[in-house]
């Protein structure tokens, strides 16, 4: 990949897919995050973890020497969460 | 020891300067208008000018709000709150919960601005919060805070665009921690005197080191703040409850086990808040009742931190008989992890933790934030001196880094010069506006930048002074004398804080430094005598 090429793709990895991860990521949270004895943990941490849900794929994309490698890896994550967003539409 | 290579680094700091460049002259205006909004409770009860001391949770009102609730529609008795700003405007709002067409969680009733002593009604109005009228009273304080929150853009846009600064902010603060190779010894840095640009850097550094933390948590906070009913709430309710926001708040909220819908009287509120205060230790601050008028109406009583304790507390009565039921966590009905630590969240990004002298330490370490973002601006931009595009950015940022502290003098004259008038919010807007057009104006025709600086500084100074003046004068403030007598101290604090930045604007104005001034003085030489 060229040097344009490279510094595009960070671009979009950082910017608009770390964002589109990070409302993922949040979506999916209420699936797999313990409910607690108030049934409330797995609905207060998605929202309260979504600034880190951005924090960690932004610093990840900056900092990846392998870009493929960071592309894979928020492909997979992304995928999972799409799966437990659809496994609770089917429970609600 | 730096955890990334050298091209992460290389990669960081372009992250790092890049985001400020583009965003850091906005991301300054909403951490300086934050760091004055720390103080919003105060600023309310001085511009109010002393008048809402009378504290309406502390006074009979049971008979005036059952007179005002009953006849309501039932759909606004599902929840009924009663809160007293700082300024000292009491409103009490009557509601129920709705999902608009458009799938947005509101809360829709009726809302009365009521006199704290009579309780008679000021204002009455239908509809959902953001159909209101500002309150006239704490028309400052909800400028500030507003400017803050949404930069006064409608909603959500105003919320998406703090929310992106915080991350703006979060990210600035993460590249912050990664590049610091020496944090320990930063923190200790003494300012070279070799180079004004090194000694701007050093400065920059030394700043910027013991505001990280700080900044860290800001962001993180805001950007939660900003997005959690914009973006997180929608989402979460649309994965988890098949988009039905009110069903996720409710749940979130918590709801009682058991629902009795038959007709009771409330109970005797005064009596409800008597034992609450006596229970606690505290004063209440805000009450809510839900389900008013039915057998399983709840009241819940919000206090402030008691003495010695850090955050405050919601303790529930059966609002049909009295009877007191416990203490209510924020979320949920029982004690949980994620309730405990959302309870966090507002006093680490407020610093209302610890009263006061956490409110001084937020409000210094959130002006150290300002001072990191300027001379960071200021060194990117002297960096790059040779380009046109720079210099002309290096001017913008006098005129925004002054202009803003202008604008906010601005809007407190105009709140001053307009209340109580008719309509003292759209004075303090135009105020700022104002303000913040004069101070463009000074930056573009004057040209040189230490005249430039020194203006500003003596405008300020100048303002500064006359705000106390103002508020006595113009406002129908109290005087020092009758706030004495009231027992009224934070006023005077406020007064006096605004005579010491004024008096510390003018020192800088005639070139007096804290440096210069501890500097020892050269030893005298011995007169030379012409030889004989």
């Amino acid at each position: 990949m060229t040097w344009n090429g490279r510094l595009i793709a960070r671009w979009v990895l950082a910017g608009p897919a770390a964002f589109v991860l990070a409302i993922l990521l949040m979506a999916a949270t209420p699936f797999w995050f313990p409910k607690g004895a108030s049934n409330i943990d797995h609905l207060v941490f998605a929202i309260f973890l979504f600034p880190a849900y951005w924090a960690i794929p932004f610093t990840f994309a900056v900092m990846a020497e392998k870009l493929w490698r960071a592309s894979a890896i928020f492909l997979a994550t992304g995928l999972i969460s799409v799966l437990m967003i659809a496994q609770m539409f089917n429970q609600t | 020891m730096s955890i990334a290579n050298k091209a992460q680094s290389k990669r960081l700091l372009a992250v790092h300067g890049w985001s400020a460049v583009i965003l850091g002259l906005f991301l300054y205006v909403v951490v300086l208008t934050g760091s004055v909004a720390v103080l919003s409770h105060e600023i309310g009860l001085w511009s109010g000018g002393g008048h809402g001391h009378h504290n309406v949770l502390e006074h009979p009102l049971h008979d005036r709000i059952v007179e005002l609730v009953d006849p309501l529609d039932p759909a606004y008795h599902e929840e009924v709150s009663l809160f007293q700003n700082a300024a000292g405007s009491v409103f009490l709002f009557p509601h129920g919960h709705e999902t608009t067409d458009e799938g947005s969680f509101v809360e829709k009733g009726v809302r009365y601005v009521l006199d704290p002593v009579s309780l008679e009604i000021l204002q009455r109005e239908e509809g959902t919060r953001s159909d209101f009228a500002p309150d006239h009273r704490s028309a400052l304080d909800r400028f500030i805070v507003d400017l803050h929150v949404r930069l006064h853009a409608p909603n959500p846009w105003g919320l998406f665009a703090t929310g992106i600064l915080g991350f703006v902010m979060l990210s600035a603060a993460i590249s912050g921690i990664i590049l610091h190779k020496h944090l320990i010894k930063d923190l200790f840095v003494a300012p070279r005197l070799s180079g004004l640009l090194l000694n701007r850097r050093d400065r920059h550094i030394l700043a910027g080191s013991w505001s990280l933390p700080f900044s860290f948590i800001l962001a993180f906070t805001g950007a939660f703040f900003s997005f959690a009913g914009t973006i997180g709430l929608p989402i979460v309710a649309m994965a988890a409850f098949g988009g039905d926001q009110v069903k996720a708040f409710e749940a979130v909220r918590g709801t009682p086990a058991i629902e009795d819908e038959r007709p009771a009287p409330i109970y005797d509120l005064d009596a409800m808040l008597a034992e609450s205060k006596e229970r606690v230790g505290s004063t209440p601050q805000f009450l809510t009742i839900s389900n008013w008028g039915r057998a399983d109406a709840k009241l819940t009583v919000f206090h402030g931190p008691a003495e010695g304790k850090i955050q405050g507390s919601n303790h529930v009565y059966n609002a049909a008989t009295g009877a007191y039921e416990g203490v209510k966590p924020l979320f949920g009905e029982k004690p949980s992890l994620g309730s405990a630590v959302f309870a966090w969240v507002g006093p680490l990004h407020f610093g209302n933790f610890a009263g006061l002298m956490s409110k001084a330490i937020w409000v210094a370490l959130g002006l150290a934030t300002c001072y990191v973002t300027l001379t960071g601006l200021q060194l990117w931009t002297q960096r790059r001196h040779e380009s046109a595009v720079w210099r002309s950015m290096s001017r913008a940022i006098p005129i925004v880094g002054y202009g803003t502290p202008l604008g906010l003098l601005g809007a407190a004259f105009a709140f001053f010069a307009s209340y109580p008038g008719p309509n003292p919010a759209y004075w303090t807007a135009v105020g700022f506006i104002a303000a913040s057009i004069a101070s463009i104006i000074m930056g573009l025709t004057i040209r040189e930048r230490t005249q430039l600086s020194r203006s500003y500084q003596g405008v300020l100074a100048a303002g500064l002074v006359l705000l106390p003046i103002l508020r006595v004068t113009l406002a129908e403030g109290l005087w020092w004398p009758q706030l004495i007598s009231q027992g009224s101290v934070i006023i005077i604090t406020m007064d006096l804080l605004m005579l010491v930045c004024g008096l510390g604007c003018l020192a800088m104005v005639l070139g007096i430094t804290f440096e210069r001034a501890v500097a020892p003085r050269p030893a005298k030489q011995p007169l030379m005598q012409p030889a004989e």
